[in-house]
This record gives structure tokens, sequence and C-alpha cells, in this order.
């Protein structure tokens, strides 16, 4: 089957299953940005608007053209997007040369992760065409198609500043690879789409007379610690500790080994992201900045789990879903996914113990083989 | 490296330069408007939104004085008038008004421009304008950038450039020669639709057309304040109007005082404050003449050119 087709086949299982966990997701039972989002979307200029949110047009304005409720609008829009993200991984990670099985795993972890399943709770944001549009650029970039990249990027910054930082990423993989005039290129697409965002912001700035708000000039302010000072300070410590777990859950023990175990392209790609993850993490809450960043951390943890007997990882991505459920979906089922989430942790150990011991056997065999 | 490449870095280059500039400029304008410079789009102060309902917009225009150089905008008459309207408005039992002052003069702004500029303005949708004429004899400021109104990027946009302006200082102040040469850059590159406004201070008392302009654009009424050294004799009012009042600084023994005046033109802060005194009863008195002053006025184009 072409890898097309697996691609329109994941979306295709995934949209249902999503949609029903938007629908089945309760309400925020806090202020979230959905007021800014439906002003923008039926005014489509909002005088004097003073919110970072503002800025991102390009959702409210397209789901604007869509008929029927706006709460129905916005999840079956982060249902599509989130499951396009997840089915984007399929032929990201076959470019970084894992297996059709990873491949798969990935898509199925991305789809049941806290970003996918948190923005079905609050689909009030730009995050899920940002998710989507990160492995589809990268995708772009290793299928040496950095026009396209560039120009899904200068799309993209209509709604977030974040679907530059792909092309930048790439950028700098191509410049540690030595390869100058692919690392020129990808630079001059970035460059595009960054003078893109700042012209669009510049010139609702002065157009609508828009300013950032307390969000956003926060979140500009690096020198007093942008979103993330503003963050620690609102949270408890065991609310940032609660918040980073949720964020990866299961990952954070997969992910590890899945380094150790992964192609070297893959590896230098994420290694040159992390400045740059940083710097998001720094610009915004770092529970929601680092899911950006999918494309590049699930398929370590897939790298794992591919490895790994089948029903271990199925199951284990069984019960990292079941987790996220609660976590990030909001389902009330608190006592399911506390069991769900102990198990998944205690099954990514299992997996992680099975598949490094096969490795350094391997290695060892190969050493003394050698010798 | 491919043809299509170099012309995408061309490009790329000059995008950055125009966007870059725009956004430095827009920077510039952030840090001096609220001191002694203008807004993107020329007036003191920060940018005014959408006029709120109950809120009551008292407005000055005029020349070198009714601008307040060498005071920081919120130390105009404009908005010590307005700070005065608004505890008066606001006193406990009434339902809050919000009291707005725009300091909508210009530097270097002759007699005979008034009106133009009071139209170009209407926009902001004025309830009350207060016309400060500079005072016969005083040479008018000289340099074009508070605001900019003669160049082609404000004849075409409304947006007021102030970087040249910003970087010039920058450029006196460290003994800067490279702030100077790019200052001399910019100020070259902002090409003017007509010259300056540093012609001789050619000051009548003709406010005729300016009072007009401003009966048509102020929805509550027009103030005209005569400055201390002014012959307010020979001023022409116009026929019998309850939304026009005259005020005459010369009245206030006070305000002939040597004191509130920064170089001896221009008023201290104090002076503005005191001025204010006189100019704030009036106001009152014509709020309080209409019912609805401060309705939510008809709506106008944003920026009607500068005639």
């Amino acid at each position: 089957m072409s890898t097309r087709l697996v691609c329109l086949g994941l979306v295709a299982a995934f949209v249902p299953g999503l949609l029903v966990i938007a629908r089945l997701s309760p309400q925020p039972g806090r202020i979230t940005d959905r007021g800014i989002y439906e002003a923008s979307s039926a005014q489509v200029i909002v005088p004097d608007c003073s919110d970072l949110q503002c800025f991102r047009v390009l959702v409210p304005w397209t789901l604007r053209l869509f008929p029927g409720p706006s709460a129905w609008r916005w999840k079956a829009y982060a249902a599509v997007c989130n499951s396009v993200a997840a089915a984007a991984l399929f032929p990201l990670c076959l470019a970084f040369g894992l297996s059709r099985r990873t491949a798969f795993i990935a898509a199925a972890l991305s789809a049941a992760g806290f970003g996918s399943l948190y923005t079905l709770h609050d689909p009030y944001t730009s995050d899920p065409l940002m998710f989507a549009l990160g492995p589809v650029i990268t995708y772009q970039l290793l299928m040496d198609r950095i026009a396209a990249a560039g120009g899904l990027a200068v799309i993209g910054v209509f709604a977030k500043e974040f679907a530059a930082a792909p092309v930048y990423a790439f950028a700098a993989c191509a410049l540690v690879e030595g390869r100058w005039l692919t690392t020129v290129r990808a630079i001059v697409a970035g460059n595009f789409a960054f003078v893109t965002w700042v012209a669009l912001t510049a010139s609702l700035m002065l157009g609508a007379h828009y300013t950032w708000g307390r969000n956003g000039v926060g979140s500009a302010n690096f020198s007093e610690g942008a979103a993330l000072a503003m963050w620690l300070r609102e949270q408890s410590w065991r609310g940032v500790a609660s918040a980073m777990f949720n964020e990866f859950g299961a990952l954070y023990v997969l992910v590890p080994a899945g380094f150790l175990l992964s192609p070297s392209r893959l590896r230098r790609l994420s290694l040159v992201s992390v400045p740059i993850a940083a710097i998001f993490c720094i610009a915004q809450q770092p529970d929601r900045a680092l899911w950006n960043f999918h494309y590049l951390i699930v398929p370590f943890a897939a790298i794992v789990l591919a490895a790994a007997p089948a029903v271990l990882a199925w199951t284990t991505v069984g019960l990292f879903a079941i987790g996220n459920l609660r976590v990030a979906a909001q389902l009330p089922i608190a006592s399911v996914a506390h069991v769900a989430i102990a198990g998944s942790l205690v099954l990514a150990a299992a997996s992680v113990t099975l598949v490094l011991r096969e490795h350094f056997r391997e290695r060892r065999h190969h050493s003394v083989t050698v010798s | 490296m491919t043809r299509s490449l170099a012309a995408a870095i061309a490009v790329q280059a000059v995008l950055f330069a125009a966007v870059g500039l725009v956004v430095l400029d827009m920077r510039a304008h952030n840090r001096v408007e609220k001191l002694g410079g203008v807004n993107v789009w020329g007036y003191r102060g920060t940018e005014l939104g959408q006029k709120k309902d109950r809120e009551i917009r008292i407005a000055v225009f005029g020349g070198d004085m009714a601008f307040g150089w060498g005071v920081a905008a919120e130390e105009t008459i404009a908005n010590y008038v307005s700070r005065l309207v608004s505890v008066e408005l606001n006193r406990a039992g009434q339902r809050s008004r919000i009291v707005t002052p725009i300091v909508a003069a210009a530097r270097g702004m002759r007699i005979d421009e008034y009106a133009g500029w009071i139209q170009y303005f209407s926009s902001l949708q004025p309830d009350i304008i207060c016309l400060l004429p500079d005072e016969p004899g005083h040479e008018l400021a000289r340099g074009r950038f508070l605001p900019d109104r003669h160049s082609l990027v404000f004849a075409r946009t409304g947006y007021s450039p102030i970087l040249p302006l910003v970087l010039r200082e920058k450029a006196t102040v460290n003994h800067s020669a490279l702030l100077g040469v790019l200052a001399g850059l910019l100020e070259a590159a902002d090409l003017e639709t007509a010259p300056s406004g540093h012609a001789p201070a050619e000051l009548t008392n003709s406010m005729g057309p300016a009072i007009d302009a401003a009966r048509k654009a102020a929805t509550t009424g027009v103030i005209l304040v005569l400055p201390p050294r002014w012959d307010d004799r020979a001023t022409e009012t116009p026929p019998d109007d309850s939304r026009f009042r005259r005020v005459s600084l010369a009245a206030d023994p006070e305000m002939h005082r040597d004191a509130l005046r920064l170089d001896g033109y221009h008023f201290s802060a104090g002076g503005h404050s005191r001025a204010a005194e006189s100019v704030a009863p009036v106001a009152l008195e014509l709020i309080h003449a209409v019912p609805d002053a401060g309705r939510m006025s008809r709506v106008l184009p944003h920026a009607s050119r500068l005639k």
C-alpha cells in the first residue's frame, strides 16, 4: 500500500475517534481564549483587541466559512488537524529511515498524546494546526521540497509564529551536516515566514490598533523570564511537576532509550531543535509549547515500542491513551486513568529493559565477532 | 548558488529592510510618544482606540504652544483639562464617564493650516475642541517630525515617521557620526510633499476657518483659548452659537508670570495646568449644556486625507 494511501487511511481512522473524544470532553471550567477566537471569527477584525491570540487569525478566519455551532466547528477542526498531525508522522518516520511498524506506533502515540487530546478539550487555539504543520513541513524539507515547506510556513505564521520553527530547525541540522546550499535555502524559506509574521503583526497593530496584551507582552519580555516566569509564579511546584509529567507521561521513559537506538539524522534534528524548543518554553507555557515538537519526540518512543513484542507495545500505547483521556481530554475516568498511567509507565519501563538488553547483547555479539 | 536563490535573497533583503524600518519606527514612536514625540498617527500620547460609550474626548488643536514643547504628553493643557473635567463628572453618585484628552496640535503649524488639520483628525470623534493658537510674534518651530505631516508616507498612509528624528537626537547626544549618517539617509528617503512649516510666523487673528472646521468636527462644542499675549479685541467670533465659547487666558493675572514659561514662550507643566483651570469650567458648561455629550457619535472614516 502506498504511503499516501496509508496516511489517508490513518486520517480516516483517527478522525472519528478523536471526534467522539471531543464530544465527550467536558467544557473547560476556566477562562479560555474562546471569546477572543469567536470574536475574531465573527468580526474578522476586532478593533482595539489587546490579546496575543488576536494576531493568530488563520484558524478563526477559516472556520468562519463553515456552517454550524462554534463549539462543533472548533472541535472538528481540532480532531481533523490532530489526525493529520498523527498521520503525517507515518511518512516522516519512513523518511528518517524507520520501519513501517515504528511509523504506525508513532502515529498512534501522537493521536493519543497529551497535546492532541488536550486541544480536543479546549479547541480554541491554533495549536492543532501547528501540531499538523510541524511534521508536514519537516517531511517536505527532508524530501528537499524547501519551497513547498517555506510556502506552508508562510501560511502557517498567520495562525501562529511556531510555523517557522521547523524550517529553522532543519536549516540548523543541514548546517551541522555541512550541506551549505541546503542551509541557505532553508534559512531563506524560514526568513520569508518570519518576515511575513512580522509584517502581519505590524499591519494589525497599525491598521486595527491591536496590542499584545498582558500575555503577549509578558511572553516577549525575556529579561523577566517571559511566559515561563509568569507560569511558574502562578503555579505551585506540584502543579508544575504534574503539568510537565502529564505532557509526555510514559514517553519520558521511552524517549531516552529511543534516542540511543535512533538514526543519526533524527537525533541531529532533535538536538538542534532543543534551543528552539527552549525559546518556545520560555515564551509560552512549557507544558503547551513542548507538544509542538511531538513530531521529533514521539518517534524516539516509537522506536523502542516497535522493537518490543507487539502485545507489550500496543498495550503500552493503549494505556498511554487511556491516561491521556483523563489528564488531557478531562474525561471523568480518574480511577481508571490512574491505573492506566501507572500501567503505561511500568510497561514502558519493561519495553525499555527488553529492548536495551537485546540491543547491548547484539552489540556485544557484534564486537566479539569483529574481534 | 542558483539564480532563483539569489533573487529570493535579494527580495528578502528588501523585505527585511522595509519591514525592519517600520518596526523600528513603531518602536521609536512607542518610546517617545508619551514624552516629547508623537504617536504613529501624528498626535501626542498613545493611539486612541474606538470611542467607547459615555466617553468624552477633549481635543486641543493649535501650533507650538498647544503642542506643549518641553513637557510630556501628560503635562499638556489637554490632559489637565480632561483630568479636571473627569474629576467633576465622576463625583460620587454619578454614572462614571471616561474623559480622554487628545493633543492634536502640531509643531510649526500656521493658523491657516488649522482647519485642514482639524478636518483630518475629525475621525478621532472629539466632543470638545479647544483651539489654542500661537501668540503673535512667535516664530514657528523649525523641523518636520512632530508630526511629519508633509512627508509622502504620511500623505499616502497617515503614518508619521519619527525614526530619523530619534536617530538625529541620539547622534547628537552620543556624538555618533554613524547615527548621524543614518538619520540623514532616512531623512532623505522620507520624501516631502511640501516644504516643512518653518516659514516666517505669519500669525493673523483670522481664526474663522479653524473655528468653522472645529464646529463641524466637535459634537459638543468648541472653545477658543486665547493665549495671554493675544489681542482678543481683533479676534473674530462666530455669530451667536451656544456651542462656542471663548476663554482669554490674559484674564488670569497668573498667566502673565514668566515662571509659567519654559523658554519665555512655551508653557511649563505649571503653565499648562494653570491654563487648564480657566478652560475646564467652560468645557464642563458645554458638556452640561448638551445632555448626551459623549454619545457614540457618527462613524467617520478612519483618517480623512489632509486637505
